[in-house]
């Protein structure tokens, strides 16, 4: 009689601890509009580092960009000051190739499902929030410079090497360089992939080449540096944030 | 006497009293009158109690009448010795010795010493009521006899019975108030004792469904998860104390603020906890519940409580409770330091007092005088990203080595005083009067988001810590007043009862909130700077119906009328960009009225099975400064629902069963950026809970319960500039609420035996606490919790030795959880994807106390 009380005892025992896991794994089991996702970011440049330029034939022969962090928002402006919260980010900065033929990584990106409708991201030079003054990654070429660029330019007989030190550095203190880009994704797993499309070719396209083989005449030097603070580098600047900005596209990855 | 028990338990709509009022004994009474002064008595205090059936053979004349019993009493608490003082009938008369046969007590005690006594004990019989509740008195209910000063005859204090006789105690209390549904709780002093409670805020652990959380250090109101209501400091709960509102409107920490560490524990003598809105008295802010302190101090005799344990915690508490008065006649102080848990940054000193004195007045008034005033600074550890304890770049029980988190802190008091009278009339009718006057200061400086703010004054600045400092300083007067019938008859088997009753509050408020800058307290941002003046104007009905023994209806209506006036000094901001053209501010006056039924209807079948469902609606006034000028105020209004059982073997067994809904019209939740409440919409809780109180053994006593939960948001969150299109799914989980709950409180207390001439008595009990994975946005959830307290005491003579020991499995589990952004500058690049926050629970502690009874 005893044992038999003690087997019903141990039954109503496990009944019970099985219907707290039951419910405890319901109660886990909750709906949820949205999940962490997590998937690769690439870079894909574009063209061949050609562009024909007003007359000019720009050949570029090395551009090392500095890429990142980048800040995916739900807001359809990317604004520091709309985007407190990004819904995807990457929170590293990649020092890219940017005449490479391929893909190469430019990092992970985390965060959540959901829309995306805009980007802000910086070319390796950041302000964050605590920073007192723009601050280069230690990735940056040069270092501390957002891009480093070399070419040759040439109209006819006439045709001259370039460099360029570029650096794109946020407008104010807590903002990105680029606090506002048309990024437009519904991603809902982390079966995407991230790429990040550019043509640094395109960037040269406000440069006044006329005006450089001009001043190159003068100066009497074989190579034109372009450096921060000239209307060069400016010229490159509007290049970057208005005529070619980057290009992001998220790819669904096929399932096997 | 041998009497048997009725077959039919009837109507005992018995005003059981239940022995928390004052008590005398008439030699007292003399000794007192000739100038004397007495030695001092205890009175009794009832361990059970046993209801009194309206016997068959009387109800051919369903008629009330009141039965008067003298019961002695004796020195190990049984009734030894009952005589009718006034009869009812003979019937009526045997019922009741009957039930008073079967009571046992806490014996009546002079200098420490179990007594004989003999104390009256008036019943009142009515046919069709439903039986008495379990447990102990409670603030709204009503005084059967008033109440009278006692003490005791100036003589040794005998080991057995006096030659003379025993005292003669006159016994006066409160009946319970009637239940309003099977989640009308009643916590009786030997449930919330079984366990260790390290404030009066921990005291509702016991209660079925409730999680209390203190993320915010010890200086700022518990964080408060009532069936699946996230009911932060206590926007979704009306707290009073010995009548007393505790909620504070409007408050820029969170809407219905309310500090219950005021309230010291050893002084709570019950707790009436309400979960749902079905009782017309319950006003603003009992949106998923009511809780009710009832204050009193049982054992009658002074102590001295020192405290010492973990993280250098030391507390010393005096409590004075004089011998003969009245239960809720006590003072009581607390001072207590603790250099807290973790790394340093969860230090705090509080102190308090907390009495009372009941006293009776002429034409059969009482008045019970109340008086509480509490002091705290703490300083606060603030939450950790769950990424950088993952990544061991905090410790769990540590805070963030930023200055800026290293400066939060809080120090906020409260001043209350009350008085309530209160006056039985001849035909049983009751009328109730109260006041009360509080001052109620508030500041704090919380950092939940590290550096991620902009100066709205100077949109330049930022990036210097989000270090929000919150100040809210609240004078609030208020009353209430009440008239309760007596019993009527309109019809055969129909008795009614009605109470009418009033409560106004009015609210002059003043509140800030800056940004500041570490180290040197700059401030570097205003965002509020506001003055608020708040009144409610509450009125309410209430019907007693009894139709039958089998039925019951009780139920009625309360309306109140809600007035705002806010000089909101900082509105109509005028950005610095912008070229001036006004003078900044925005005066606005707006009001509102909120009303709603509330019922419950009770089936009685048989004697031992209740089943009973209520419907009632009630209301949460909104944050002032988010009034427009002239609008409607918008209350969140909430539908309760409730149908359920209880089976009750007299008190040795409860056992409660309900399924509940409670739907929202809009729900708040924390916003770490503001650090304050904000709306996200409608949301709807659904779910069953299950409640089982035992006695077992005389020396034993068992509570246990189960909730669960399944709470939603029932349209898409409302839009931000950062996400204008929330995501949203029908069903979509409130995130932080445990969808299960878990409880066990079991107590035991048994005396040893004598140990050198003195009674050796030892106390022990502990509490599982189990919560589910709690659900997070995105998804996530938090690990399951399960926590173990423990105490044990053993008491010789005037010496109590006690160890508590709080999270005895040393459990390392989150208090409370959030997600939102942050950079507290652990990484090289700072994210902006909202990201698991923790605040760490408290690790095992282990207290050591010596009471020294006087």
């Amino acid at each position: 009689m005893a044992r038999a009380r003690a087997v019903e005892r141990a039954l109503i025992a496990r009944a019970l601890l099985l219907m707290v896991a039951m419910v405890s794994f319901l109660a886990s089991c909750i709906e949820s509009p949205q999940s962490p996702v997590d998937y690769d970011a690439v870079v894909v440049p574009q063209g061949n580092g050609s562009a024909a330029i007003r007359g000019w034939n720009v050949t570029l022969t090395h551009a090392d960009v500095a890429l990142g962090p980048f800040y995916f928002c739900a807001s359809a402006s990317g604004s520091s000051t709309l985007c407190d919260a990004a819904v995807a980010e990457i929170t590293s900065v990649a020092l890219v190739d940017g005449l490479a033929l391929g893909q190469a990584p430019l990092g992970r990106v985390h965060g959540l499902s959901g829309s995306v409708q805009s980007a802000a991201y910086d070319f390796g030079i950041s302000w964050f929030d605590t920073q007192t003054s723009p601050t280069p990654s230690p990735v940056t070429p040069g270092p501390g410079h957002s891009m480093q660029l070399e070419g040759q330019a040439t109209n006819g007989a006439t045709g001259f090497s370039f460099t360029a030190n570029v650096d794109v550095v946020p407008q104010y203190q807590g903002q990105n360089a680029f606090p506002t880009a048309p990024a437009m994704a519904n991603v809902t797993s982390s079966a995407f992939r991230l790429e990040v499309r550019f043509n640094p070719a395109d960037w040269l396209k406000q440069l006044d080449f006329d005006d450089i083989a001009n001043q190159m005449a003068t100066s009497g030097s074989s190579v034109f540096d372009i450096e921060p603070g000239s209307k060069e580098h400016a010229a490159i600047l509007v290049g970057i944030k208005n005529l070619a900005p980057i290009d992001f596209v998220w790819v669904p990855l096929s399932t096997p | 006497m041998n009497v048997r028990r009725p077959h039919h338990r009837v109507a005992v709509s018995l005003v059981v009293m239940a022995f928390g009022a004052s008590a005398a004994t008439l030699p007292a009474r003399l000794a007192r009158a000739q100038g004397g002064t007495p030695a001092q008595v205890t009175p009794p205090s009832v361990v059970t109690h046993v209801d009194a059936e309206y016997p068959r053979s009387a109800l051919a004349t369903r008629r009330h009448a009141d039965v008067v019993l003298a019961l002695t009493v004796d020195v190990d608490g049984h009734v030894s010795k009952i005589d009718v003082i006034e009869s009812g009938s003979k019937e009526l008369d045997e019922a009741a010795i009957v039930a008073a046969r079967q009571w046992t007590f806490v014996p009546a005690m002079r200098a420490g010493k179990p007594v004989a006594s003999r104390i009256r004990v008036p019943f009142h019989f009515a046919p069709p009521a439903p039986p008495p509740e379990l447990v102990a008195p409670a603030p709204t209910s009503e005084p059967e006899v008033p109440p009278h000063a006692a003490t005791g005859p100036r003589e040794p204090a005998p080991s057995r019975p006096p030659a003379g006789g025993p005292d003669e105690v006159e016994i006066t209390g409160k009946p319970n108030p009637p239940s309003r549904g099977p989640s009308d709780f009643r916590l009786a002093q030997e449930t919330l004792a079984a366990a260790p409670h390290a404030t009066a805020a921990d005291l509702l652990a016991t209660a079925p469904g409730i999680f209390i959380a203190h993320p915010e250090g010890e200086a700022i109101a518990q964080r408060i998860f009532l069936r699946g209501f996230d009911a932060e400091h206590g926007q979704d709960v009306e707290f009073k104390v010995s009548g007393i509102p505790m909620n504070q409107p409007s408050h820029i920490h969170g809407q219905g603020y309310a500090d219950l560490n005021l309230v010291i524990p050893e002084t709570v003598r019950s707790i009436r906890v309400v979960e749902g809105v079905y009782d017309p008295r319950q006003g603003d802010f009992a949106v998923a519940g009511s809780v009710d302190y009832d204050l009193g101090v049982e054992e009658r005799r002074s102590r001295v409580k020192v405290t010492y344990g973990s993280f250098n915690t030391q507390r010393v508490l005096g409590i004075w409770a004089p011998e003969g008065q009245a239960q809720e006649t006590f003072g009581a102080a607390v001072l207590r330091r603790t250099n807290g848990f973790g790394d340093g940054t969860r230090g705090a000193t509080s102190g308090g007092v907390l009495g009372q004195y009941k006293l009776s007045l002429p034409s059969d008034i009482t008045a019970l005088i109340h008086i509480g005033a509490y002091a705290a600074r703490a300083n606060i550890a603030g939450v950790l990203r769950r990424d950088d304890v993952d990544a061991g770049r905090v410790g769990f029980y540590d805070s963030y080595s930023d200055p800026s988190a290293r400066a939060q802190s809080a120090g906020t008091s409260r001043t209350q005083i009350g008085i309530t009278f209160e006056k039985k009339m001849d035909d049983g009718a009751r009328f109730e009067a109260g006041t009360w006057l509080y001052f109620a200061s508030f500041r704090a400086r919380t950092n939940f988001t590290g550096y991620t703010e902009r100066s709205r004054v100077e949109p330049t600045w930022v990036g210097r810590g989000d270090l929000v400092e919150q100040s809210n300083d609240d004078l609030g007067i208020g009353g209430q007043i009440s008239y309760r019938s007596q019993h009527f008859h309109p019809l055969h088997d129909v008795s009614l009862q009605y109470e009418l009753g009033a409560s106004v509050q009015t609210h002059n408020i003043s509140q800030a909130q800056n940004l500041l800058m570490m180290p040197q307290n700059q401030t570097w941002d205003q965002r509020d700077d506001a003055d608020v003046k708040q009144s409610d104007i509450g009125t309410y009905a209430d019907l007693d119906i009894a139709a039958t023994r089998y039925v019951r209806l009780r139920g009625g209506a309360r309306a109140d009328l809600l007035f705002f006036d806010v000089d909101d000094k900082l509105g109509n901001f005028i950005p610095a960009f912008s070229q001036k053209t006004y003078i900044q501010g925005f005066r606005r006056t707006a009001s509102g009225i909120a009303a709603g039924p509330r019922a419950t209807i009770e089936g009685l079948p048989f004697s031992w099975l209740k089943i009973s469902a209520s419907y009632g609606e009630g209301y949460r006034s909104p944050q002032a400064r988010t009034l427009e000028e002239g609008e409607q105020a918008p209350f969140a209004k909430v539908k309760s629902y409730e149908a359920g059982m209880t089976i009750k073997d007299g008190d040795r067994m409860s056992l409660t069963a309900a399924l509940y809904e409670t739907d929202l019209s809009y729900d708040l939740a924390f916003d770490p950026t503001t650090a304050r409440l904000e709306r996200i919409g409608p949301t709807t809780r659904r779910g069953f809970v299950g409640y089982f109180v035992a006695k077992p053994a005389p020396f034993m006593n068992v509570a246990l319960s189960a909730t669960y939960v399944h709470a939603t948001l029932d349209s898409p969150p409302v839009p931000t500039p950062d996400n204008p299109t929330p995501a949203f799914v029908s069903g979509q989980a409130l995130p932080y609420v445990p969808p299960l709950l878990l409880r066990a409180d079991v107590g035991f207390a048994k005396k040893w035996g004598v140990v050198m001439g003195k009674e050796l008595a030892w106390r022990a009990g502990y509490a599982l606490t189990f919560l589910s994975a709690r659900p997070l946005p995105y998804s996530q959830s938090s690990p399951a919790v399960f926590l173990i307290d423990g105490t044990a005491s053993v008491r010789r003579d005037f010496l109590e030795l006690s160890l508590d020991i709080l999270n005895l499995l040393n459990a390392e589990y989150a208090d409370t959880e959030y997600a939102f952004v942050s950079n507290w500058q652990t990484t090289p690049i700072p994210s902006r994807v909202p990201a698991r926050h923790i605040t760490a629970g408290a690790p095992r502690t282990i207290l050591a106390s010596l009471t020294v009874w006087l």
